[in-house]
Order: structure tokens, then C-alpha cells, then sequence
């Protein structure tokens, strides 16, 4: 019975296995070259993927445009450092309250917010990101202001904490991936499509806005968390405006797909990032002139072309109506099953998409 | 049995009902009962701006109201919101269907399918067979796995009918549905909406093609200026000088009102 929907969840798995191949060959390759500077790339790389991806899961998901996840990402950074100089306890509690701190976050932001729609969403977060920014340098009891604060026991550069890092980058997107064919992920994506629309089919259209946000800030305050035990040190500078942007950037530029769009963004970002550090500046330019290429000429993002068979595919077939095993009693039997499996087959619509399509 | 428990609440009833949107007084005072017993179709006829597409809104809870009741089944619509209405067995389409286009038929149906969670439901695969015998009921049955964005118009309709229809509703409310559609659509779907009666489904339908209200609705409701002038079975209606002088015309005489067919 159960097995249509296993076969959906089967279908994701090939994303998921190709996810796990593709971090696990990044971290080997990394461990195996061994310098400091390919190991700080990929570290960089796998925390940008953790944000990019809590992004896609307001954007992407829910088409909510934010530009405070960096803000979040701080503030996850923040209560993690608290936590541990304060009580002493290990990583992975500090990493519970980060998320914990992440998800109230949202919560409290998600109330005043959630009235607002698309572009002026947008602006109330990027007024929530100056506010954090402001916050973290004038909170001098709580992070140090401008001096920042030491992290405890930090390892800088250790190849555990890079493979660690890796490791939830790849299980955060392995989750959005069969999220997206969940019942809640369906009902999510229907809201992103047409809110009147998911309404009246009884959809509770604010509360899956509101968890979005949640989840979302949750994900990105648990990388800051992460990043600390990566950083050593955290300074408001690590917290700014402009990666906020950079974020919202790695998104548009990976496209619609919430896996490989998601990975591509990320891995753009951080290759130019890594490729420019000598020239500080440089990778905002390029991400610049990127973004402006991408949206005039691919506008669902470098993974755009997927987008035909990306979609989401409820594998169904009609219940046999002889079948014993099969007990259901739907009266067209085996034509309606002859029927659907004869246009199962056919694909309408494979050509790429040049169109802009709403986010 | 006692009188007063054997007493079935409404449909739906409407009462007092005001909508102002600005200056423009688009519904006053309005009232209209819709019994739960028989079930049956009622068309409510009207020009353009007459406030047909609005009352559903408001019954929907997409718009708020000025003032007045809405009751479905004896639920407090106005007290209630938009999500709320599909627990208490209303369902909608729109005038210009709202489906996920990228997503296969199936796909947008089971989401009306999942929608209101009852007990004994089972999970999703039993969610999906709803949503194929629901498209099956609209005559779509052997279009599951196609993208809705690739079906011609009228088939789009059908598909939200049928996500409609998943959602099992008693009283279902529908927004022009023959708008847009062929003759041959247009007596399908007659046909489609007679069947829905006769399983027990209350109808409220917004419809301007006279040949599908005269083949499907046993009342007939006319809006003007925000308020009913015409309420009657749909012979009547074609007859009367009223409805003929602000709303058919008078040299109207195509349909001839017979239940269930067309033409």
C-alpha cells in the first residue's frame, strides 16, 4: 500500500545519494590535500550551504524573501558562545540551544511580519538584519561588542569539524528534498503558489508561513553555532548586511530547486569567495555582475534547466479491481489503470523554461 | 421525534448581509436560505457587479464582511476563517480555476484530498485514490498524471472541480464553472453537476449560460443592485418579465428547461 508513496520518497533518494557523494568527495578531497586554506573553502562552503539552504526554506518554500538570515545566523553564533562560557557544556548542547534561540527568533519576528508580502518583506528583514548588526556591537555584555568574543575549546581548521559541518549541509538539503513531497511540504509549496487558492482549500496559509520562518531561522542560527566551533573568534563583522545579501544572491543564483539550486548557489559563492580573497571587494562585484546575467538570461537560476524533471511525482497507480491482495474498493478496475498507465507515459511538456516564473 | 431537535440547520444562511468595497455598496441587507434538505442546485443569476462573485467571497471568508451573518450547516461563518470552511463541508471553484500548473492533475487534487484530515481517512495513498476517483467523477479519470498546466481551459475547470469535490464537500460553491467552455464541456459538465445532486451535494452556482442553469439548478436566485429580486425555479425564471427586462433580454428564447439535458 504504502509503496506509492515509498516510491516517491525512493525516486529522491537517487538527490540524496548524489548529495552524500558530492560532500563526501569535497571532504575527502579537502582531508587529502591537507593546506589550511582548502580546508577554511570547504568550511566556508558547508556553513554557506546551511544558510543558503535555510533561505530556500522561506523562499523556495514559502516565497518569503529574507534578508536577515545572517543576522540569525549571528545570533545563533551569540547563544552558542554564551552557553558555553557560561555553563561549560558541550558543543552539541550549545548546538540545541542555537537552534532553540533560532526558532524563537522566528517565531517573535514571524508575528509583526507576517503581514508583510514579497518585496516589502523583504525590506522589514533587512531592517531586522540592521537592528541585529547595531545589536551585536552595542550588546558589549552579551557579545563583546566590536572586540568579539573567544570561543572555548574551538577547532580551528580540524578536519572533524569540517566533515561535521559538511555532514548537516548534506542532511539539511536530504531533508528539504523529501520534505518537498511530504504532505506539509505539498501544502507549503501550494501556499507559495496561490495563498487565496490554499485557503480555501482549508490550508492554514499563516501557520505554514510562520513555521517556514521558524524552521528557517532555526537552520541558520544552528550554522552559526557550528561556525563558532570552526571560528575560534566571532566579531559583528563576521555578521553583516552584505553577507545577508550574499545569501539571497547564492539563492537566486542556484535557482528554483531547492537541492541543487540550493548547492549550486552556495558552491558559486564560495568558489568566488575563496578565488578573491586578495582583493576584498572583488566577490561582491562578481556576484553582482553574476546575478544581473542570471536574471536576465536564466532567470530560474543555474539549475533552471532542470526544473522539468524536477517536479514533484506522486507515483499512482489505480488499484486493480480484481486484485486480492489489493482490497480497494474503487469501482473503475483495470481500464482506469490501463487508462492512467497509458498516459503515465506520456511527458507534454519537456522543453526548458525561458519564461521568468514567480518565486 | 420532537420538533425542535429534528430541526436540520440550513445549508446555508445569509442574513443582513452588508459589503461596502469604497464608496460602492455592493450588498445590502442581504438574505438567502439555502435548505440542507433536498439537496438540490441553486443558480444565482445577476449582471456584472451585481455582487454574485462577492457573495461567495464572503461566504468563503476571502473578503471580510460589513456586517450581517453567514451560517453553513449552523456553523458561524463570519466568526470562522477562509481555512475553516472546508471542515465544515464547503468547498469552492473559481471563475478562473487556481491550480498548481507545474504539478501533474493528481498532484492538485490529492492536496483538496489531504486537506481536511477525518478519521479512518488513512494516510496519503489513500488520499490519492480519493483525488483519481474524484478526477474519475469529473471525467478525467485518465488524465492523473498529466501537468495541469497542459490542459486545455475547460479541463482545468474540471480539475478544480474535482479538487473541490475531494475535499467532500455538502455544499459546494461554484463561480461561473461553465464560463470559458465548449457546448460539448458545457453539457458534460451538466451532466457532472446533475450527478453531484443526486449524491447528495448542495449546489450554489454562479452561472450565466441559461441552458446549463435551466439543466441543472431547480431554483433559480436573480441579484440586482445587491439584493434578490427574482427567486423561483428556473421556468419561471425564463418567464418572467422581471428577470427578462434586467437580465435575459427580451427576445430570449433559446433553451427550452428540462432537467438533466441539454438542448
Amino acid at each position: 500500500m504504502a509503496a506509492w508513496i515509498a516510491r516517491a520518497h525512493v525516486r529522491a533518494a537517487r538527490t540524496d545519494l548524489a548529495m552524500v557523494v558530492v560532500f563526501a568527495a569535497v571532504v575527502i578531497f579537502t582531508a587529502a590535500h591537507g593546506s589550511d586554506f582548502a580546508t577554511t573553502t570547504t568550511i566556508n562552503f558547508g556553513l554557506f550551504t546551511l544558510l543558503t539552504a535555510s533561505l530556500q526554506i522561506m523562499l523556495g518554500f514559502s516565497n518569503q524573501a529574507s534578508l536577515t538570515q545572517v543576522g540569525i545566523y549571528g545570533v545563533g553564533a551569540y547563544v552558542a558562545v554564551y552557553v558555553e562560557t557560561e555553563t561549560g557544556v558541550a558543543m552539541p548542547v550549545a548546538l540545541l540551544a542555537s537552534l532553540a534561540a533560532g526558532a524563537a527568533a522566528g517565531l517573535l519576528l514571524a508575528l509583526p511580519l507576517s503581514r508583510l508580502r514579497e518585496h516589502i518583506l523583504a525590506m522589514g528583514t533587512l531592517a531586522v538584519q540592521v537592528i541585529l548588526s547595531e545589536a551585536f556591537v552595542h550588546l558589549t555584555s552579551l557579545t563583546g561588542g566590536v572586540n568579539g568574543e573567544a570561543v572555548p575549546d574551538a577547532l580551528i581548521d580540524s578536519v572533524p569539524v569540517m566533515a561535521t559541518i559538511c555532514a548537516c549541509a548534506a542532511g539539511v538539503i536530504i531533508g528539504l528534498n523529501h520534505f518537498r513531497i511530504s504532505r506539509v511540504g505539498r501544502r507549503i509549496l501550494a501556499v507559495k503558489a496561490d495563498e487565496t487558492m490554499a485557503a480555501s482549500i482549508g490550508i492554514n496559509v499563516r501557520w505554514l508561513r510562520l513555521m517556514a520562518v521558524a524552521v528557517s531561522f532555526a537552520v541558520a542560527a544552528g550554522a552559526g553555532c557550528l561556525f563558532t566551533e570552526t571560528a575560534g573568534f566571532i566579531s559583528p563583522d563576521d555578521f553583516t548586511l552584505t553577507s545577508s545579501l550574499a545569501v539571497l544572491v547564492a539563492v537566486i543564483l542556484g535557482g528554483r530547486s531547492v537541492t541543487w539550486g540550493t548547492l549550486a548557489g552556495a558552491a558559486a559563492y564560495s568558489v568566488l569567495n575563496a578565488e578573491t580573497t586578495s582583493l576584498p571587494g572583488l566577490s561582491d562585484l562578481l556576484l553582482g555582475i553574476m546575478l544581473v546575467v542570471v536574471l536576465g538570461y536564466l532567470p530560474s537560476g543555474l539549475t533552471g534547466f532542470r526544473v522539468p524533471w524536477q517536479r514533484v511525482r506522486l507515483p499512482y497507480r489505480a488499484p486493480r479491481a480484481s486484485g486480492a491482495a489489493d482490497s480497494d474498493p474503487t469501482p473503475q478496475g483495470t481500464a482506469a489503470a490501463a487508462a492512467v498507465d497509458a498516459c503515465a507515459h506520456k511527458e507534454p511538456h519537456t522543453r526548458p523554461r525561458i519564461l521568468p516564473r514567480k518565486w | 421525534m420532537s420538533a425542535v431537535t429534528a430541526v436540520e440547520p440550513a445549508a446555508l444562511r445569509v442574513a443582513g448581509l452588508c459589503k461596502s468595497f469604497g464608496g460602492v455598496r455592493v450588498l445590502r441587507d442581504f438574505e438567502l436560505t439555502v435548505p440542507a434538505q433536498p439537496q438540490a442546485a441553486v443558480a444565482i443569476l445577476g449582471q456584472n457587479g451585481a455582487g454574485k462573485t462577492t457573495l461567495l467571497n464572503l461566504i468563503t471568508r476571502l473578503v471580510p464582511a460589513d456586517a450581517g451573518s453567514i451560517e453553513v450547516f449552523g456553523h458561524n461563518v463570519l466568526a470562522s476563517a477562509a481555512r475553516h470552511l472546508a471542515g465544515y463541508g464547503v468547498a469552492r471553484t473559481f471563475q478562473n480555476p487556481r491550480l498548481l500548473l507545474d504539478e501533474t492533475c493528481l498532484s492538485n487534487v490529492v492536496l483538496g484530498a489531504q486537506s481536511v484530515r477525518r478519521r479512518r481517512d488513512g494516510g496519503t495513498v489513500a488520499a490519492m485514490h480519493r483525488a483519481a476517483e474524484a478526477l474519475e467523477r469529473v471525467g478525467l479519470g485518465g488524465q492523473t498524471g498529466r501537468i495541469a498546466g497542459t490542459l486545455p481551459f475547460g479541463s482545468r475547470k474540471l480539475v478544480e472541480l474535482a479538487r473541490a469535490l475531494a475535499l467532500r464537500p455538502r455544499l459546494l460553491l461554484l463561480d461561473e464553472p461553465a464560463a470559458g467552455l465548449s457546448d460539448l464541456e458545457e453539457s458534460r459538465l451538466a451532466e457532472i453537476l446533475t450527478g453531484l445532486t443526486d449524491a447528495g451535494i448542495t449546489l450554489l452556482l454562479i452561472e450565466h449560460r441559461m441552458a446549463l442553469v435551466a439543466a441543472t439548478a431547480r431554483r433559480v436566485v436573480m441579484m440586482d443592485g445587491g439584493a434578490i429580486v427574482f427567486d423561483g425555479d428556473a421556468a419561471a425564471a425564463i418567464a418572467s418579465p422581471l428577470v427578462r427586462e434586467r437580465y435575459l433580454g427580451a427576445g430570449f428564447d433559446q433553451v427550452k428547461p428540462e432537467r438533466g439535458k441539454l438542448r
